[in-house]
């Protein structure tokens, strides 16, 4: 094609030209014959070679086909073989199957048994944790998170010092190392922190979990190490039992005993406080020892006591109050408040009695001085309107008798004669000195009372005193009574207060005549005997009824069998007054109807 | 002459009493208690009696109790004069039947006047 297209192209070319390239093309084409002699020899070659080859690949062929026949004979004998085998295999197969289905159930069975054990350590109320040897927290369940307040997450890989306060860190830093040397004891009490900062008490005790004792090499083995630790929450009952010592501290430091008892038979003392002490006991007397409680209280009071117990029991009442006097150890009385109430069992039965008693000695002191004062107050009250009552009557007499004297001698006294003259004045004397009297008995009844009058003593001539008084005696009683009397046969010497002996007997000659009918007689006789002088004065009058004996030294108390006789109240109650100063004593016997002896003793030497 | 009897206990006012009235014109007898004046008042057939009320043997209820049962003696006017001076006292008296009611102590003027006055009432 080349060519061609170079001749198409040369048609305008020139001869010269045309020749020069007709040379070219010659000697282009023999260069291409050349060539082709070139490739057709060495196609030649080429094909002789391959027939060569052709002819030792066909023997090659023949050969191998051969081979291969015996191949085939062999593998039919290595197929019997395999077939052999094949059937082990199977047999193997079934046998690997059976295995595996028994280790299934194995498998499952400890899974269940893991799940189980799990189970009991998740859902377990004891905090477990599991720490390595270098105290790092493995594990924790449920329970110890919830009582420290973190997440299982949280805690993994922390050491187990996180929760220990900060202050006590540093012992416990190489605290597994100890524990694992197994020279320190993990278990007992201990102060904790929780996530939020919060203290509480916890119960630990740990177990050591070793690793295989069969391995040799030491440090594989304690890395294989790990401790559980069970802990418990006993915050609540530490709570609970400084609560309980505080409160025991309260009543030891309380001055009211707590004591409690069953009902069985002889009522045994279960409990007494320490503060028991007060009184000199020790609780163990009563809780141990064989001292019973009522013997402590006092004879006077126990069948009282017990009569209240009794019918507390009885009546299944809930509480009884009881006031008694209790003797102490060093055997001093001392009043006590005894508070008891039931104890009862969830059927709201009666099991036994609690017990609360203090001392109220004071108080019952100042409740009797209390009571004493009231006493004194209410007769206080008597006396002033038994004063008013009487100094009203007592007074308007004389007054009245006074007035009516000094009325006739204003209105009349141009008619009276000197006698009635006299006679009105002497009646004003008399009605005034009556009153002055009556004043005087109040004075000395007040002043003896304040323990303002003394006694004056004079040495005088007994029996000569006496006679001269007793001469006095009988101009008053004139006819109406008739005076005897008995001194002693000796005279003798006596220091005494004789206006306080004239006044006392005044008193009771006065009372002897006002009560006794006209025409009786009065006794009186004195007698000496050791170091006194004992003095009677008797009268057969009306005598003193028995309900007033114990009151007629009371002032202004009269007998409830006087009628309309006049008087005042006041005249035993001076006389005793009187006779205490003196340092002697005043009895009185009487017999209603018949009449009454007053006994004086006086002591011969007044101190 | 006007009859007065004094029932009274106390000597001393039973003679001042008796001698006032003696002195004003009066005839005057005297009894120391209830029951003797009683029988005084049955006897003489007093104008008045001036009696006390606390008295021994019988007092002054006593007395003019039995003085108002006894037809002959029921009208005499009888003054209390006495110690008891409560209004309850002077209540008791006025009921018992007494027509003047005096306590002591008195003027002899005003005791005087009072008797006038039941004279004047009893006529």
């Amino acid at each position: 094609m080349s060519s061609l297209a170079s001749a198409h192209s040369a048609g305008g070319l020139s001869p010269e030209a045309q020749q020069q390239r007709i040379a070219v093309l010659e000697a282009q084409l023999q260069e291409e014959i050349n060539r082709r002699i070139v490739a057709e020899e060495k196609l030649k070659s080429t094909t002789l070679e391959f027939e060569q080859s052709l002819s030792q690949r066909t023997e090659l062929l023949q050969e191998l086909v051969m081979q291969l026949q015996a191949e085939v004979a062999h593998r039919d004998d290595v197929e019997a073989q395999l077939r052999k085998r094949t059937d082990v295999m199977h047999d193997f197969i079934k046998q690997l199957e059976q295995e595996m289905e028994e280790r299934r159930t194995a498998e499952s069975s400890l899974r269940f048994s893991e799940e189980r054990f799990r189970n009991v350590i998740e859902k377990s109320p004891v905090g477990i944790c599991i720490s390595n040897e270098q105290g790092v927290f493995e594990y924790t369940n449920p329970a110890y998170c919830t009582l420290f307040g973190y997440d299982a997450q949280e805690l993994k890989g922390k050491p187990v010092v996180t929760l220990f306060p900060v202050d006590e860190r540093p012992i416990f830093e190489d605290f597994y190392k100890r524990v694992f040397a197994g020279r320190m004891d993990i278990k007992g009490e201990r102060s904790l922190l929780t996530k939020d900062g919060q203290r509480i008490t916890v119960l630990t005790d740990s177990v050591r979990l070793t690793s295989d004792a069969t391995t040799d090499d030491t440090s594989a083995r304690k890395d294989r190490d790990r401790l559980i630790i069970f802990t418990l929450d006993i915050t609540r009952r530490k709570q609970a039992e400084d609560m309980l010592k505080r409160a025991k501290a309260i009543i030891e430091r309380s001055p009211a005993v707590i004591y409690q008892f069953s009902l069985s038979e002889s009522y045994p003392l279960e409990f007494v406080s320490e503060n028991i002490n007060q009184f000199g006991f020790t609780p163990h007397e009563f809780t141990v020892g064989d001292t019973a409680f009522i013997h402590n209280v006092h004879a006077d009071d126990r069948e009282k006591v017990m009569s209240s117990f009794k019918h507390l029991s009885r009546t299944q009442a809930d509480h009884l109050r009881r006031e008694y006097r209790l003797i102490t150890a060093s055997g001093r009385t001392r009043w006590v408040e005894d508070n008891l109430m039931a104890v009862k069992n969830i059927a709201d039965e009666v099991i036994g009695y609690q017990g609360v008693l203090f001392d109220i000695d004071e108080r019952k002191y100042a409740e009797e001085e209390m009571s004493k004062a009231l006493i004194k107050e209410k007769e206080l009250i008597e006396l002033k309107s038994r004063f008013v009552t009487i100094a009203s009557h007592e007074f308007r007499t004389p007054l009245t008798s006074i007035l009516l004297s000094v009325g006739i001698l204003k209105d009349f006294f141009h008619l009276l004669g000197d006698d009635e003259k006299q006679e009105n004045f002497t009646r004003i004397t008399s009605s005034v000195n009556h009153m002055t009297g009556l004043l005087e008995d109040l004075l000395i009844f007040g002043r003896a009372e304040n323990g303002s009058v003394q006694a004056k003593t004079a040495t005088i001539k007994f029996c000569a005193w006496c006679e001269d008084f007793l001469a006095q005696v009988r101009d008053r009683f004139g006819e109406k009574h008739h005076l005897e009397y008995s001194l002693p046969s000796e005279e003798f010497d006596y220091a005494a207060d004789a206006d306080m002996m004239r006044q006392i007997l005044d008193h009771l000659f006065s009372n002897a005549q006002k009560y006794s009918p006209e025409g009786s007689r009065v006794q009186f006789s004195v007698l000496v005997e050791q170091g006194s002088i004992i003095i009677t004065i008797q009268d057969v009058g009306i005598g003193i009824p028995k309900e007033d004996l114990a009151r007629i030294f009371e002032p202004f108390h009269r007998g409830s069998n006087i009628g309309n006789i006049g008087g005042t109240g006041m005249g035993l109650a001076v006389v005793q007054k009187l006779v205490g100063i003196l340092q002697g004593t005043i009895s009185v016997d009487s017999d209603i109807g018949k009449g009454t002896t007053v006994t004086l003793i006086l002591p011969t030497n007044i101190h | 002459m006007k009859k007065i009897l004094v029932i009274e206990d106390d000597e001393s006012i039973r003679r001042s009493v008796g001698m006032m009235l003696r002195i004003s014109g009066f005839e005057a007898f005297y009894a120391e208690n209830g029951s003797i004046g009683l029988q005084m008042a049955t006897q003489s057939m007093p104008d008045v009696i001036i009696c006390d009320i606390a008295m021994p043997v019988m007092d002054g209820y006593s007395f003019i109790t039995e003085l108002r049962k006894n037809p002959a003696t029921s009208k005499i006017p009888v003054i209390f004069l006495t110690a008891k001076a409560s209004d309850e006292d002077q209540a008791k008296g006025k009921a018992m039947g007494a027509n003047a009611y005096l306590t002591k102590p008195i003027w002899p003027a005003d005791l005087m006047k009072t008797v006038q006055e039941q004279l004047g009432g009893a006529a």
